[in-house]
């Protein structure tokens, strides 16, 4: 058995959070807030060794870009919602440039894949997988479009069955990939507590 | 009755028996045989193997420890496969952990293979910030980046880095991801959709599939059994070849467990409608 602290109470980490497989107890809650805490942690020290130290050091002190000051003060203003309510509004200016700002970028950006993946998918026809995948899109399409018309129109009942299958498969590709990613994890641990903590393999 | 009786089965007996059927063969392998998929596997190595010598490849590796035993398995045979080649490496994540815990790894394996940190690889760990951080990158990588490594060594103590000005398609010839979720290819398709992009998926390729067709994607794999697949066509055996017995059993045994549930319901309701009728 490897006796190395760290190895043990990764065991120990390890163990105690597969524990709630079975029941949750306090073991688990413990490493479970522990995680978190310590993802919290380590993303304040990377945000502090990757922005604020660079920006300050490098390039405010540095360089000499002191207007990095006005985007870190309107930054600064989303803590007034933390304060008195007469200063909370102030936080909204950051709220609204960022959201502002997320919506600008996704508009310019998020078209592109989805419609170069839509070209490029029915760009060229010459083997039979192209076809199915052409049927398949159209069925799937209509089955939205016409979910009303479905009790009316029987034709529509008739494809509508066949594609609810056709998307069940979908489903089930998605979900076997899943558990398939799931299983890789906790072969992952039992491999770390087999070879590196109890060296039996 | 019996079909009653396991259809309310306490979910713990399946947890532990699943659990067990993927614990016995990490201890005793049985060495299921692995086939070569031309679609996927071959073709994502021959792309690698095309890539020119002295050109530089990203690395992103965005996972975290969970993924390690099945992507973590394909990234060290990617990484001496294009390192023997003299290709050019660079390393990040979108996820902050893959890039810190994989650098022993690599480094153990550049040590094997004779590699240079800052001269044939660099790994510049993970950069918060999301996209827009990629985006700063794109313009100037060193400032995107904060101009440190994982290690807070400063690029221009990396000789490596003097060819790395901006992530575009003029610096790096390929991006390979490894992906566990989200955020993950689609950061590359959205915004560097110039750059060759290789794919790794946990779990299976699934619906990404579509991303191949497209062209969005040149290559890729997913899953244990990719990765198994392509330990063997790089002769660099790991993790991933071992525990594809694992991963293959317990599905053998989820698959029983589903057709066992579906007889047993069909065998109730037949039951309790006869029980009504009578």
């Amino acid at each position: 058995m490897n006796m190395d602290p760290l190895i043990m109470l990764e065991a120990v980490g390890t163990i105690a959070v597969l524990s709630y497989v079975w029941k949750e107890n306090a073991a688990y809650r413990f490493f479970e807030f522990t995680a978190i805490g310590l993802v919290a942690a380590h993303s304040i020290v990377q945000t502090w060794n990757n922005y604020l130290k660079p920006t300050v050091r490098d390039r405010m002190i540095g360089d000499g870009e002191w207007y990095l000051l006005i985007p870190a003060a309107i930054g600064l203003l989303y803590y007034t919602r933390v304060m008195d309510k007469k200063f909370s509004w102030l936080a909204r200016y950051p709220i609204s440039i960022s959201i502002g700002y997320s919506i600008g970028y996704s508009l310019a950006y998020s078209p592109r894949p989805f419609l170069k993946e839509f070209r490029n998918n029915f760009a060229s026809f010459g083997h039979v997988n192209d076809y199915i995948f052409l049927l398949v899109w159209l069925l799937v399409v209509f089955y939205f479009i016409f979910t009303l018309m479905k009790k009316t129109k029987k034709t529509l009942r008739v494809t509508g069955a066949i594609t609810r299958c056709l998307i069940m498969i979908y489903m089930g590709v998605l979900f076997g990939t899943s558990i398939l990613g799931k299983f890789s994890r906790l072969l992952g641990r039992y491999q770390f507590l087999l070879r590196d903590w109890l060296r039996l393999i | 009755m019996f079909w009653r009786k396991l259809l309310n089965i306490d979910s713990k007996i399946i947890y532990v028996v699943v659990g067990l059927a993927l614990l016995l063969p990490v201890i005793k392998p049985v060495g299921m045989p692995v086939s070569i998929s031309e679609e996927y596997t071959r073709r994502f190595y021959n792309y690698l193997t095309d890539i020119p010598k002295d050109a530089v490849v990203f690395f992103d590796l965005s996972f975290r420890e969970t993924g390690e035993a099945e992507l973590g398995s394909s990234v060290l045979p990617a990484f001496e496969l294009l390192q023997k080649r003299g290709v050019k490496i660079v390393c990040g994540g979108q996820w902050q952990q893959a890039p810190f815990f994989m650098q022993s790894r690599l480094e153990k394996k550049a040590e094997e293979i004779g590699s240079v940190y800052g001269v044939d690889w660099v790994n510049i760990g993970y950069k918060p910030g999301g996209t827009a951080t990629w985006r700063a990158m794109m313009e100037d990588f060193w400032k995107g980046a904060a101009g440190v490594d994982c290690n807070e060594t400063k690029f221009d103590e990396l000789p490596l880095m003097d060819r790395v000005r901006k992530l575009d398609k003029e610096t790096f010839a390929a991006i390979v991801i490894w992906q566990a979720g989200t955020p993950g290819s689609g950061t590359w398709m959205q915004y560097a959709p110039d750059i060759p992009l290789l794919a790794v998926y946990m779990g299976g390729i699934g619906g990404n599939a579509r991303y191949l067709r497209s062209g969005q994607v040149q290559a890729m794999i997913g899953g244990m059994q990719q990765a198994a697949e392509f330990e063997i066509i790089t002769d660099c055996l790991g993790d991933a070849t071992g525990l594809l017995d694992a991963q293959s059993l317990a599905v053998l045994v989820v698959i029983a467990f589903i057709v066992l549930g579906n007889i047993s319901w069909i065998m109730v309701k037949r039951q309790d409608s006869l029980e009504r009728s009578s």
